[in-house]
Formats: C-alpha cells, sequence, structure tokens
C-alpha cells in the first residue's frame, strides 16, 4: 500500500512538472517551442505513433483518476465515528481512537517496545486499525500477535461500542533485549 | 451574558464528570493563547441559535483516561453540562456535542 502509493505521488508530481516546464519555456518567447506545438496540432501525429501516444496518455488519465480515487478512500479517517442521543452528539476523535488502540496493545504484554496505530475506515459503519510495532527479539510473532489482535479488537469494542473490522499489525523491526549489558 | 461565562461553567461541569482528564483547547483558543490573549472557558464551545433567545448550542473537547467506556463518560458530561448550565444560567440548552479528543493513560500514582 505504501510503496504503491509513493510511487504515484512520484509519478503525478513527474506529470505535473511537464506542464509547468512548458509553460515556462512558452513565457520566455522561445519560438522553436511554439512552432513544434502548433505544428503537432495541425498535422497530427499517425499511425502507430498515434496509437502509442493515444495508450500513454490514457493510462496517465488512469493513473490521475487512481490518484484521486485513493486520495478519497484509502486516505486516514479525518471524519470520526459520532452517535447521537437526545442531547446532542458524541464524537469520538481519531487520535483518541489511535490511543485506545495502542494503548490496548501495550496493555497485552506481548513483548511490544514501541507502536503506532492508525485507524482507517471500513464498511458498516466499522473500522480497521493497523498497527505498526518494533518488538522485543524473545517474541514469537505469530502467537503474540495474534493475542495483541485480540486484545485490541476487544478493547476498542468495549471502550467505544465501536466494532472493529481488522486488526493489522506489521512488525517493522526487533530489537534486542539488554542492550545495556557488556560482552 | 457572555459566552465566556457559560463556557466556564460547561468546562467545570465537564471536568466534574469521572474518567474526564482535562479539556482539549481548540485551535482558536491556542492561537489566542499565543498570543497572551486568555480565552475564557476553555475546551468549551458555545453558540447562540441565532433565531431563537435563550437557547445555546455546547461543544465539549474532553480528554479522557483510558480504561474507560468513552460513550459513558461522555453521556455524563452531556448530563453534566446541560442540568449546570441551564441551573445557573436559566438559559435553554439546545443541545450538548461532545468531541472526544484524545485518550490518554492512567497515572498509576493511587496504585503504588
Amino acid at each position: 500500500m505504501r510503496r504503491t502509493s509513493r510511487a504515484l505521488m512520484i509519478t503525478v508530481s513527474i506529470l505535473a512538472l511537464v506542464p509547468v516546464v512548458l509553460t515556462i519555456l512558452l513565457l520566455s518567447g522561445n519560438r522553436e517551442i511554439v512552432t513544434r506545438l502548433t505544428g503537432l496540432l495541425e498535422a497530427p501525429p499517425t499511425g502507430v505513433l498515434r496509437i502509442l501516444l493515444l495508450a500513454l496518455f490514457i493510462f496517465l488519465a488512469a493513473i490521475c483518476l487512481g490518484t484521486f480515487l485513493y486520495a478519497i478512500f484509502g486516505a486516514r479517517m479525518r471524519k470520526s465515528r459520532s452517535k447521537s442521543n437526545e442531547i446532542g452528539m458524541i464524537d469520538i476523535g481519531v487520535g483518541a481512537l489511535e490511543n485506545i488502540a495502542l494503548n490496548a496493545a501495550k496493555a497485552a504484554q506481548a513483548g511490544i517496545k514501541t507502536a503506532k496505530a492508525r485507524v482507517y475506515a471500513a464498511p458498516e459503519d466499522q473500522i480497521t486499525v493497523e498497527l505498526s510495532c518494533v518488538l522485543y527479539s524473545d517474541v514469537e510473532i505469530p502467537l503474540q500477535m495474534a493475542k495483541i489482535q485480540d486484545r485490541v479488537k476487544k478493547d476498542v469494542e468495549k471502550y467505544t461500542g465501536i466494532g472493529v473490522y481488522q486488526v493489522k499489525v506489521k512488525v517493522n523491526r526487533v530489537e534486542l533485549i539488554g542492550t545495556k549489558v557488556e560482552r | 451574558m457572555s459566552l465566556g461565562f457559560i463556557a466556564q461553567y460547561a468546562a467545570e461541569a465537564a471536568l466534574r464528570a469521572d474518567g474526564v482528564a482535562r479539556l482539549e483547547h481548540s485551535a482558536v483558543a491556542a492561537f489566542k493563547d499565543s498570543f497572551g490573549v486568555e480565552h475564557e472557558g476553555e475546551g468549551v464551545e458555545v453558540r447562540f441559535r441565532s433565531e431563537e433567545e435563550g437557547l445555546v448550542d455546547i461543544t465539549v473537547y474532553p480528554v479522557i483516561y483510558f480504561g474507560r467506556m468513552v460513550p459513558e463518560v461522555a453521556w455524563q458530561i452531556q448530563v453534566n453540562v446541560k442540568a449546570d448550565v441551564e441551573k445557573y444560567t436559566g438559559l435553554n440548552v439546545n443541545s450538548v456535542n461532545v468531541y472526544v479528543k484524545d485518550i490518554i493513560p492512567v497515572e498509576e500514582d493511587f496504585d503504588a
């Protein structure tokens, strides 16, 4: 997910650069560029080149659309879940949700050194929790991570009343215990 | 009757609810604070309904301790704020919205 989004960002920024450079060249009064562009308009390329160019630009359009959709749907949840009763609304902010997940993960005592939590929207008013963590080296990862998932799901549901669709755990790094011990 | 005065009552009432650590400054309050202007009733937003006199909407931004049921604490805040503001100011509280800003772990001083 992260790698694809970064690739998309790079492509889009390069694509955005092209018209900017062209405009700068045009504004600087470069005759050659102007004549070339108008020439392109008067005699459009034919045959294979035309098909290739068409395919390229359709591809670019698809990338733009993809970025747009990703930015809208894939992003970190902004709007928090809210419930309302007869007095007013109760909103639980995204930061609060993330902190609940984080504290639950740490409270599970499954060898987490540091962790980061992210909350995303999921279907049916539920949320997806993503934890990325640094572990200690003596941890049986599958077992302990299952424990963490269970704990986070239960805690978030208990404390907020919001359903948890899934809990993703990413282990980034494993660190040695007792680095301060010599030899 | 100034808004800040209502907000102070609301803030006090909200802090009385069990499990509320503090109220979070809104961005506007933090901005004012950085210029040395004191913002009354921090963490609370009060709006008058323009059509009708004496109807207010209140939004509270609390920070709650970890380990509490968030909806229950929020409900407690709503009840407290509504009761207090209506009692002390005589205004009608149209709605009390609660926006939970953050969760912080409980300090373990009472345990040790």
